[in-house]
């Protein structure tokens, strides 16, 4: 293990207002003292050595993307700190920025200029991004006119080819069809072996069970577990089994974190 | 820690006590502008910007069947309307040049920048998509709309060249003075999308209210009628506020007289262009943090 951690979070906490803040002229306030705060993140705190790979899961809403958005630095922390040690990939939905005006290829030089590409780089890169995409035929055509396939798998590929140090990675696993998926587990599996510290957010348990060395499990935006996967799988399973229903609402923490474990 | 790490792996460590209410103070994100570091993003960020100006321009243009010759058509119809509505109605002083062509000189500046700052406004709550997403200079959005604009406005200027062959004028060696004047705007341009980005973001009131200071904003503006329409012992004070006026009357001054720009009004407008603009940046950079929470 490499002395200095590829990621540190140290008391990390993130909130969002409750609800929209009401009409100005209506005089109704959204409730006492203004709208009032949800805290997303509450004092989490993880250390994450280089090459490291890390699962992270819980119930909807329990604060897992937000804790991806703030790590790739496209959100700031309320209070504390996240420290990530040399160059981030973040595959978070990146079909979902894709223009659909534009064409294939297009798109390709675009997201290359957003991840800070020199125009030179983006075009030498665009054959192998197209060739891993399938979309040989496609490039030249505005992507409204894409399957939802081709859209997918454009996106993946866009960020599969980085080499970053970190690569976070948001709910892929739960997209498209099964040879998408071995897919998307295979460039994983291979940036892993590589080096690449990962750090993935899923609700397929298996496919964290082979990937993952490592399982945090958010409860309500605070740390319920951490430690090695199959023992965190486990007691997470047992909780979701124990609630009734595959994802319970974490709202109100009616059982707390931890106690199920016991 | 990296021996903490890997006692970790051994047992799931349990959480020990449910975490506190709230975060400590002295740990609270501050949000404050960097300048330093914060240019050297933007130095880096030339790419970008040009990247996503020409994704505006692509975009703004593929649906329609004339293309970019709208670029020229609509500040060239507006200018029709306008002349024919105007000509008679307001005594615009044009010192002798034909009212379209001086109209039209009114109108490239002030949709150079009623542009800016229209695309600026939608340029973060337009692309929340793409900015939730990746991390990139924010600031890179607002300024492309900037350099959107301002290919609109460059096409658009060619009606001039038609305009002034049909008046039989040709202007002189003072045309130098362009290229100055389409700088002496950019600061302008620059903070005022820079600001109405960002705020747009906070209260999406303003997307509402935008076109009506716009409208206010182009007759409050010498566009349709000459800056001798403002008293002179007032000048000073208006261009201070209104920076745009001696930029319009500088073009005319230059492309139908012959004559240079009024220097001293023109550097009361930079001092508040450009203290504009370094408003404009500090304040974007202030409430960047928060961008992407309200997506």
């Amino acid at each position: 293990m490499s002395p200095e951690p590829a990621i540190e979070v140290r008391h990390l906490w993130k909130r969002f207002r409750a609800g929209q803040r009401g009409p100005l002229l209506t005089g109704r306030r959204a409730g006492p003292g203004g709208p009032g705060w949800r805290w997303a993140l509450r004092d989490v705190s993880f250390t994450a050595g280089a090459g490291e790979a890390i699962g992270i899961v819980g119930p909807n809403g329990s604060g897992k993307s937000t804790l991806l958005k703030i790590l790739a630095r496209v959100m700031c922390p309320h209070a504390g700190s996240a420290a990530v040690t040399g160059t981030v990939g973040a595959m978070i939905e990146v079909q979902a920025g894709l223009h659909q005006e534009l064409t294939g290829r297009e798109n390709i030089l675009l997201y290359g200029a957003l991840l800070g590409w020199a125009r030179r780089d983006a075009i030498r890169r665009l054959d192998e991004i197209v060739g891993f995409a399938g979309l040989d035929g496609a490039v030249d055509r505005q992507v409204k006119h894409y399957s939802t396939g081709m859209r997918m798998r454009l996106g993946f590929s866009l960020v599969a080819l980085l080499r970053p140090d970190v690569l976070l990675v948001d709910e892929i696993l739960a997209v498209g069809d099964g040879a998408f998926q071995e897919r998307c587990l295979a460039r994983l599996r291979e940036a892993a072996a590589a080096g690449t510290t990962l750090v993935v957010v899923s609700h397929d348990l298996a496919a964290l069970a082979r990937t993952c060395g490592r399982v945090i499990w958010l409860d309500d935006g605070a740390v319920a577990s951490d430690g090695n996967a199959a023992a965190v799988l486990r007691r997470y399973r047992r909780s979701l089994a124990g609630a009734g229903s595959p994802a319970p609402v974490p709202r109100g923490r009616p059982a707390g974190p931890g106690a199920p474990g016991s | 820690m990296p021996g903490a790490a890997a006692a970790d792996r051994a047992a799931p460590r349990r959480q020990a006590a449910r975490p506190p209410a709230g975060p400590p103070p002295d740990s609270l994100f501050r949000p404050g502008v960097r300048w330093a570091s914060s240019m050297r993003e933007l130095r880096r960020a030339g790419p970008l910007i040009r990247a996503l100006a020409e994704r505006d321009i692509r975009a703004r243009y593929k649906q329609a069947r004339l293309g970019t010759a709208w670029a020229l058509l609509k500040p060239a119809m507006l200018m029709l309307v306008l002349a024919a509505m105007f000509s008679r109605a307001i005594r615009a002083g044009t010192g002798g040049a034909p009212y379209p062509l001086f109209l039209y000189l009114g109108l490239l500046p002030w949709n150079f920048f009623s542009g800016s700052l229209t695309g600026g406004g939608q340029s973060l709550t337009g692309n929340l998509c793409v900015i939730t997403k990746v991390y990139c200079p924010r600031e890179a959005f607002p300024l492309a709309a900037v350099v959107a604009a301002g290919f609109d406005t460059a096409l658009a200027s060619l009606v001039v060249v038609v305009l002034l062959a049909v008046a039989g004028r040709s202007p002189g060696a003072a045309a130098w003075w362009v290229p100055a004047l389409v700088l002496a705007q950019l600061p302008l341009n620059a903070g005022a999308a820079l600001l109405a980005a960002v705020l747009t973001v906070r209260a999406r009131d303003l997307s509402h209210a935008l076109p009506a200071v716009l409208q206010l904003g182009f007759f409050a503006t010498p566009v349709a009628y000459g800056l001798r329409a403002v008293p002179a012992r007032l000048r000073v004070l208006y261009c201070a506020v209104d920076p745009l006026a001696p930029v319009i009357d500088g073009y005319r001054r230059c492309v139908l007289f012959g004559q240079a720009p009024d220097i001293r009004l023109l550097g009361v407008a930079g001092i508040s262009s450009l203290a504009l603009m370094t408003a404009g940046y500090a304040v974007f950079k202030r409430l960047e943090p928060g961008i992407a929470d309200v997506a």
